[in-house]
């Protein structure tokens, strides 16, 4: 069974017996090997290369590669850093909402 | 006809010839391979409306341009979409402009499994719809020269359409021509920008001749590219990057990407000197 208008390459498997479904498998279809690509290289290559991970939470993948960099640097952050991020995560998610809600998933709700 | 359109039969004869006084419509199908559809997501976001022909369903709609079939923007499903995809090959509709957006994945061990359609590995369908389109677009780096999946280690055996990597070794030989005698236009840019990528539609359906440089870039994606001779195309400016290079044809490059900027030291200013003054309690 396949999904329609799904933010990147996802198949969904169902086992069905009579009329109950049994098993459900979701099966992603695509592979790139981001993990690969980024061992090796400069450590603040990360902040140009995750965001490309997904087109929609571009800026979720970016702040998990910061966290990650303070985590291993152990470089303190200032308060407004925190609040700065936290408008960009918020922005994103409203951009993200307004797409997947209106473009994606509400043509299925009409006629 | 909104841009959600997909459907075939849904024009009788009767609106076409009212719609159209062309014969023959336009059709444009949008294909994804290993990407992040960052250029499906670019193109939404396109200045408009206010100006016509710079929104993409305002492109759609006036210029008459058929949208087949797009992973996100589409109501059919991907089942339908196969089978507009098997009407295509067979001959029986007609392909104008072919978007490709995302690096041909040729992995594991060049069987292409890593990125499957239907059972069938997408580097074959794209193959096999080249050969079928009029003109062929590639959006944005990764569709163009391989991108970031083709960076070393390109454990997913990545490459472009045309090129790799500035090497013409890509999916397609670096001779071939689509039906109507261009080689593979590549919109460069991660994301690619999105009145380029309009623009560049619009030149391609009034049948403007195209000039591309030696990388098939149309003269239209600039005005900077990172291996010439002027920088700041302003894309990164706009989020709050400096450059990284995403036009050229070597993205992302092999060295680091954030080069140390020197920045001359400030001489810290002397405080001025206060005298302290003591008021005597009492």
């Amino acid at each position: 069974m396949d999904l329609n208008r799904v933010e990147g390459d996802v198949e969904i498997k169902l086992e069905v017996d009579g009329n109950m479904v049994t098993d459900a498998w979701c099966v992603g279809t695509t592979y790139r090997g981001f993990e690969q690509i980024l061992v090796g290289r400069d450590p603040k290559d990360a902040l140009v290369i995750t965001p490309r991970i997904c087109g929609i939470c571009s800026t979720s993948q970016l702040y998990a590669a910061t966290s990650a960099l303070e985590v291993a640097f152990q470089s303190p952050l200032a308060p407004n850093g925190t609040r700065i991020r936290n408008l960009c995560l918020m922005a994103e998610g409203v951009m993200s909402d307004a797409r997947h809600t209106f473009l994606m998933f509400a043509p299925d709700l009409c006629n | 006809m909104s841009v959600y359109s997909a459907q075939l039969k849904q024009l009788s004869p009767e609106q076409l010839r009212f719609v159209s006084g062309r014969i023959k419509k336009a059709t444009l199908l949008w294909i994804e391979c290993g990407s992040c559809n960052g250029e499906s997501m670019a193109i939404l976001g396109a200045e408009g409306p206010g100006k016509t022909g710079d929104n993409l369903s305002d492109f759609l709609e006036g210029r008459q341009v058929r949208l087949l079939w797009h992973p996100s923007l589409s109501e059919t499903s991907p089942k339908e979409a196969a089978e507009i995809i098997d009407r295509i090959l067979a001959g029986e509709e007609e392909l104008t402009i072919l978007c490709v957006e995302g690096s041909i994945i040729n992995g594991p061990h060049g069987t292409g499994m890593y990125d499957t359609f239907d059972g069938r590995p997408k580097r074959d369908i794209i193959r096999a719809l080249c050969d079928k389109a009029e003109y062929v677009i590639a959006m944005g780096v990764c569709a163009a020269f391989g991108g970031i999946p083709a960076a070393p280690p390109n454990p997913t055996e990545s490459c472009g359409l045309q090129f790799t990597n500035e090497q013409p070794a890509g999916l397609l030989g670096p001779e071939w021509t689509s039906k109507a005698g261009l080689p593979v236009i590549n919109i460069s840019g991660c994301p690619a920008d999105a009145k380029t990528m309009i623009l560049t539609m619009n030149l391609i359906l009034d049948g403007t001749p195209l000039e591309l440089d030696k990388f098939n870039r149309p003269m239209t994606v600039g005005p900077c590219l990172s291996d010439g001779v002027n920088k700041r195309c302003g894309t990164a400016e706009k989020i709050g990057y400096s450059c990284v290079g995403c036009i050229a044809a070597k993205f992302p490059l092999n060295k680091s990407l954030f080069r140390q900027v020197e920045r001359p030291k400030k001489e810290s200013q002397a405080l001025p000197q206060c005298e302290m003054v003591f008021l005597s309690t009492g």
